[in-house]
Parts: C-alpha cells; sequence; structure tokens
C-alpha cells in the first residue's frame, strides 16, 4: 500500500520524495560515519571488559560501516536521479566538477571518493600490506571531516537549530574518542587490552 | 524400593522406583477412583489467593522446572494483575535428559491436576491449559483419558496441548508461544507471564511437578509436609538419573538426602564427574559429589547453578579437560531436571533416544539432535549445520545464544581454579584446520583470545598462546579470530 503510492508518486513526481530520501540519508549518514569513526578510534583505545570486549567495538565499527555505505549509496544515487537539482553521474564522483554548490558539493564528493578508498582496501585488506592499509585507513578521518563540512554548508536543514545541533553532537563525540585515544596512546601500549571470555561479539554479527 | 518400568514413549522407557510421596503406591494405577479414596478426608482447598500464597510460602514451595521460581510469588502476581488469570500446567520437558514429568503425568496425572485446579480455583482462572511432551504419545493419552474421567467433577475447565519435539519445546515462553498458536519457540519477553502472559492475560505456568506438591501440601497440611525433607526445603523431590543402564531411572526423594547411594542404585557413578541439570548443567568433579546432599542449597555450594538464571553453568577442577577428547569423557549424568538456564534460542531437537557416550565418531549417531521418534517410529535425517545443533551451531542472533554457546563451547567467567569445560564434548575427527601467529604482525591486541578462548589465551605480555590445531565445530569461531586481528597476524593454515 505504502509502497505502492510511493512508488506512484515517484512516477507522477507528485511529491519530491527523492529529494526528502536525499536529505534525510545525509543526516542519518552524519550520525552513521559519526558512530563509525568513534567505534573505530575508540578499538584501539578502550581496554576490553567482560561486558564489553575489543572485538565487540571492532565489529560494532565493521557493520556500521557497512551500514553507512549502503545510506552513502542512497545518499549519491537520489542526488544523481533527482531532477530537483541538476546533478549528472560524473559530477557526483569527480569532485569539483558539479554547476550546483561547486565547491561544497565537491568536498563531499572528496569525502565520497575517500570512503571508497578506504572500503576497498579494507576489502583487500589481506592482500595489502599493514601499512599502506593503514596509511589509506586514517584518511576516514579526513572524509569524515569533509562530510561533515559539505552537510554544514549546503545542506538543506543546516540552517536548523536542531541540524546544527546534531553536527556538534557528532563532532563533539568524535573529538572525545579521538582525545581518549591519544591520552591512551601516551599512557600504555594499544596492546594493554585485559584478555576475557567473550559472549559479546558473537551477538554483533562477526563474519 | 520397589522398581516399575513405565513406557512414557517410543524409546524413552523409563525405570521408575516408588517413592514417599509423589511416586507412593503406584501398584494401584493412575485411575481416578484410586486417586479419590487416597484423598478421601482432605482438608479443604484455600480458595482465595491470598489463603493460598500463604500456605504456598510457609514450606517456600519453588517451581521444579529449572528456575526455582517461588509459586507464591506467581500467585500473587497473576491474582492482582489485570485481567482474567489462566493457569499453565507445563509437563513438556523438553530436556532430554529429564523424563521425571512424563512419569509423573503417567502415573499420577490427578495429583498434577488437582494442585492446577487448587491454584486456578484460589485466583479465578477460568481455564487450564495442560501442556505434554510430543515426543511421548503414552503421556498424551494417559493425560487425555484423566482429563476426560475428571471432566464432570473440575470447576475450572482443562484442554490439553502437545508440545513439538524439540529441546526447547517445554520452555516457559515456549510454551505460551504454542498456546497462542505460533511456532512452539521460545521468545525474549518484556513482562513476567504472571503479569502478562498468554493473550495478554495473567498466567500461572509452572512445571507438572509444581503443581503436584502444591496438591500434596494442600490436601496433607503443612505439618505433614514438613515430615520429610530439611527445616530449609521440605518435603520432596522428583530425579531423573541416567546411568549405565538402557534406561534412566525416575525418583522421588526427600530433600537432604545423599546423592550418592541413589546414583549407585541407579546404576550410575560418579568417578568421572557428574552432569547435573541436563544439557545446561553442570559438570560435577567426582570428590564434590561424594558428599552432596538433594538439596538447592548444597548443590549451589558444591558450585552447581541450580535454580539461578545467571549462573555460570562451569565448575572448576574435572580431573582433566583435556580428558574429554581420550578416553575419560565424564559420562556420568544426573538429571537433575533443574535448568540453570533459561536459554531463549531454539536448540537441539532431542526427543529420540538421549545421549549416552558421546565420544568417537559414533557420538553423531546417538546425538539427541538427530531427530525425534515421533509416532510414526521415522527418525528424520540430521540437517547440516542445524542451527539447533549445539554441536555445529552457527551462532544464534538472540539473547540466550550467550547462554547456550558458554555451556557448549565453555565460554565462562574464568578466575583462578576454574577451567573450561563444556558438558558437551566438542566434535572429534582430525582436525582440518591449523592456527598460526605471525610473530612479526602480532602487537598482542588480544582479540583473538575474546573471540576463540578455547584455542588461544594470552600470556602474561597479552600475547596470544595458541593452540594449533581446530577441532571442526570451533572453526567458524576460527575465522572470526583471524578476521578480526587489527593486524592480520593470527592465520589458518591446512596442517
Amino acid at each position: 500500500m505504502l509502497g505502492e503510492a510511493v512508488l506512484a508518486a515517484v512516477v507522477a513526481e507528485e511529491a519530491p520524495v527523492l529529494w526528502y530520501a536525499n536529505r534525510g540519508s545525509g543526516f542519518v549518514l552524519l550520525g552513521l560515519l559519526t558512530i563509525t569513526t568513534v567505534a573505530g578510534v575508540l578499538a584501539g583505545a578502550v581496554p576490553g571488559s567482560r561486558e564489553w570486549p575489543r572485538a565487540a567495538t571492532q565489529a560494532m565499527h565493521r557493520n556500521v560501516g557497512l551500514l553507512s555505505a549502503a545510506f552513502l549509496a542512497i545518499h549519491v544515487v537520489t542526488t544523481v536521479v533527482d531532477e530537483f537539482v541538476d546533478v549528472r553521474w560524473w559530477q557526483a564522483i569527480v569532485p569539483f566538477t558539479s554547476g550546483y554548490e561547486r565547491v561544497w558539493l565537491g568536498l563531499g564528493v572528496v569525502g565520497l571518493d575517500l570512503i571508497g578508498a578506504v572500503i576497498i582496501t579494507s576489502m583487500l585488506r589481506h592482500r595489502l600490506g599493514h601499512r599502506l592499509w593503514r596509511g589509506i585507513h586514517v584518511v576516514s578521518y579526513l572524509a569524515w571531516a569533509l562530510g561533515t563540512v559539505h552537510g554544514l554548508a549546503m545542506g538543506t536543514d543546516a540552517g536548523t537549530r536542531w541540524g546544527v545541533a546534531f553536527a556538534a553532537v557528532c563532532a563533539m563525540a568524535v573529538a572525545v574518542a579521538v582525545g581518549a585515544r591519544l591520552v591512551s596512546a601516551r599512557a600504555a601500549p594499544p596492546s594493554a587490552g585485559v584478555p576475557t571470555a567473550n559472549p559479546v561479539t558473537s551477538h554483533l554479527g562477526m563474519p | 524400593m520397589s522398581g516399575l518400568t513405565v513406557a512414557a514413549g517410543q524409546g524413552a522407557d523409563v525405570w521408575v522406583h516408588e517413592g514417599p510421596r509423589l511416586l507412593a503406591d503406584l501398584d494401584h494405577g493412575p485411575g481416578l477412583a484410586v486417586h479419590r479414596r487416597r484423598s478421601v478426608g482432605r482438608r479443604p482447598w484455600p480458595t482465595s489467593d491470598p489463603e493460598l500464597a500463604e500456605l504456598l510460602e510457609s514450606i517456600d514451595l519453588r517451581g521444579r522446572g529449572g528456575a526455582a521460581f517461588p509459586l507464591a510469588r506467581k500467585v500473587r502476581t497473576a491474582a492482582k494483575s489485570r485481567g482474567r488469570p489462566v493457569v499453565v500446567v507445563n509437563a513438556a520437558e523438553g530436556e532430554p535428559a529429564s523424563s521425571k514429568d512424563s512419569t509423573l503425568m503417567l502415573l499420577k496425572p490427578h495429583l498434577v491436576l488437582d494442585g492446577a485446579q487448587l491454584v486456578a480455583q484460589a485466583i479465578g482462572a477460568d481455564t487450564i491449559h495442560v501442556v505434554v511432551p510430543g515426543e511421548r504419545p503414552a503421556v498424551h493419552q494417559g493425560v487425555r483419558t484423566a482429563i476426560g474421567d475428571r471432566a464432570d467433577a473440575d470447576l475450572v475447565p482443562m484442554s490439553l496441548h502437545q508440545a513439538e519435539c524439540r529441546f526447547v519445546a517445554g520452555e516457559s515462553s515456549a510454551v505460551l508461544e504454542l498456546l497462542s498458536g505460533r511456532p512452539n519457540l521460545p521468545v525474549t519477553t518484556s513482562r513476567p507471564s504472571a503479569v502478562s502472559g498468554l493473550g495478554g492475560r495473567p498466567t500461572v505456568l509452572s512445571n507438572a511437578e509444581t503443581y503436584a506438591q502444591a496438591a500434596l501440601l494442600a490436601r496433607d497440611g503443612v505439618d505433614a509436609y514438613c515430615n520429610l525433607g530439611t527445616p530449609a526445603e521440605p518435603g520432596t523431590r522428583l530425579l531423573t538419573i541416567d546411568g549405565d543402564g538402557d534406561r534412566p531411572t525416575v525418583l522421588e526423594v526427600a530433600h537432604g538426602t545423599r546423592l550418592a547411594p541413589l546414583l549407585a542404585a541407579a546404576d550410575a557413578d560418579a568417578d568421572n564427574g557428574l552432569l547435573l541439570g541436563g544439557y545446561h548443567g553442570t559438570w560435577l568433579p567426582p570428590e564434590a559429589v561424594a558428599n552432596l546432599t538433594v538439596s538447592a542449597s548444597a548443590m549451589v555450594d558444591a558450585g552447581a547453578a541450580i535454580g539461578r538464571r545467571d549462573a555460570a553453568p562451569a565448575v572448576g577442577r574435572l580431573p582433566d579437560p583435556t580428558d574429554r577428547r581420550g578416553g575419560g569423557v565424564p559420562r556420568r549424568r544426573v538429571r537433575e531436571p533443574l535448568r540453570s538456564l533459561q536459554v531463549r534460542a531454539p536448540r537441539a531437537r532431542s526427543c529420540g533416544p538421549r545421549p549416552r557416550d558421546r565420544r568417537g565418531p559414533e557420538q553423531r549417531a546417538d546425538h539427541p539432535a538427530h531427530g525425534c521418534r515421533g509416532a510414526a517410529g521415522r527418525v528424520p535425517p540430521p540437517r547440516r549445520h542445524d542451527p539447533l545443533d549445539p554441536l555445529t551451531a552457527p551462532r544464534l542472533p538472540s539473547r540466550g545464544r550467550g547462554a547456550l554457546e558458554r555451556i557448549v563451547h565453555g565460554r565462562c567467567a574464568r578466575g583462578p581454579g576454574r577451567c573450561r569445560v563444556s558438558p558437551v564434548p566438542p566434535a572429534s575427527g582430525p582436525a582440518r584446520q591449523q592456527l598460526s601467529v605471525d610473530w612479526q604482525a602480532c602487537d598482542g591486541h588480544g582479540l583473538c583470545a575474546e573471540i576463540l578462548p578455547e584455542l588461544v589465551h594470552l600470556d602474561e605480555w597479552h600475547f596470544p598462546v595458541v593452540q594449533r590445531a581446530v577441532p571442526k565445530d570451533l572453526e567458524r569461531l576460527a575465522r572470526a579470530a583471524v578476521v578480526a586481528c587489527p593486524k592480520l597476524a593470527l592465520k589458518i593454515t591446512k596442517p
């Protein structure tokens, strides 16, 4: 019923469904990427406990990251398909070629490309050297920052109070996580986790 | 003690020893006339819920299904909750190691049904649902006859249901699902069934033996009931003991009785340890069994998780944990049907022959996962990677899985003096995979030990000490550990 209604609306272009999907997925994406980043940062920082072992943080990082990739795909595809703004498909891949919001959209595209690189190298991790993989993986910080700026600068809802508040909370979360990791790296080598039996990881859909 | 064989169902015969109360006077059969003659001159039943709760509290009668929950609290809660209460008698044990409820339903159905009527009348219930195990058609038949015989005298109508042939079919939420017309599988519930159970109505659901004990208490009075047992735990308890014989023994013993002579009588010894509480139970070392008595407190003292939901199912110091792979499989088990953990994940289909010696390849053949000998007598072929089979189980996505896995893989809180011993010996056969560590890469993150504590533990510098050969049932976990390694230092190789 609802699906049919939505489909009909899309076909008839009565409601800018794609446009709303685009805006909404952008916001969700900010949250998901923030969670992914925070989990990734903390995976190497916090010692495991029995209730929440480090493998659980790692699994969360991976799985939420995968979910972010799905939302990123939705976000990009809706941008291209929707005709409310004219963004062609290559403009969604090659940075700074768009006629619409050249700079701010370009930042988002750079973020997209970086995340693509991170995903591909992570999938090929077992074939790459650890250093190369890690070198590319740290650009996720940049990708997250670019994505956030992209959203704040050109997001339709970025001007709203709740939009700004959400972005601020996300930025704060990442900042705190990075701070915690820097502190713990100074205090102790990363390997000083407490070994524990672990009933939790298995809940998080390990591959 | 006189012996008696009860054909509880195909391939499920049990030896029954006559006992002091529930299993007394077996010679006269399960008929209603005999039962009524025994009950002549009984006291009037308590007629209100506070009265009944008080009576139950006076001896602290607890559920005999495993969780040992006070029945009085269920009664009070159900009586004061919104809606017309329902009473459910759960005789579907599900646990393949337990036969005591089926035995009771066959031999003394009216005692159980009396107890259910007693509770139902006191709390004003309008229906009693009786659930019997699917794998024991004889029980279904017997209870159907019993309910039919007494229908005209009963104030609260009773309806009979048959659970599916499945390990967890007797779990309380699974029973309520069955009664609601949904698949007979456990679910996670947010509210206790006494508040909101069947169809959202307050539901008193308890084990069959619990109702029989309540009926005895009401019939004989507190003083007579307390003649047997200990001051803290008066009365008796049914046990299923699975020894060396070809069938398990069901007996009724007073609380405080020493366990060792009972084991001997049931042709079981605990030289290699004892599994207490069935499939979800606890291994006890022989020295702990020697002086163990049948009582909840003594079993807790011995390290067995009796009636505690949160208890870790492992105990310390079995003679040698590695023995289970070789010849020393501890295989005597007492099936005190106290399921220490309320597992909410579907598990082994488990009717049919009970597991006995589970060593070597033949272990697969007699594994309880290998199907239910139902009325048709056919044994369904085992499914590969049956998600319900504890030996090959891929991880199940539910809260209960942790508990289940902790048992299957011996995942438990480990501390000094504790060892990782699983009540289910791991799948045997030559290992197809080996674990190896790239020491150049390993940074001691320790994630492998979190995911695979069975094969990896960390030394004092937090570097992994790895057991190379990967048993078949741990291959999935081994892969997960390899993937999780932040440094890609853990590898699986072929031997």
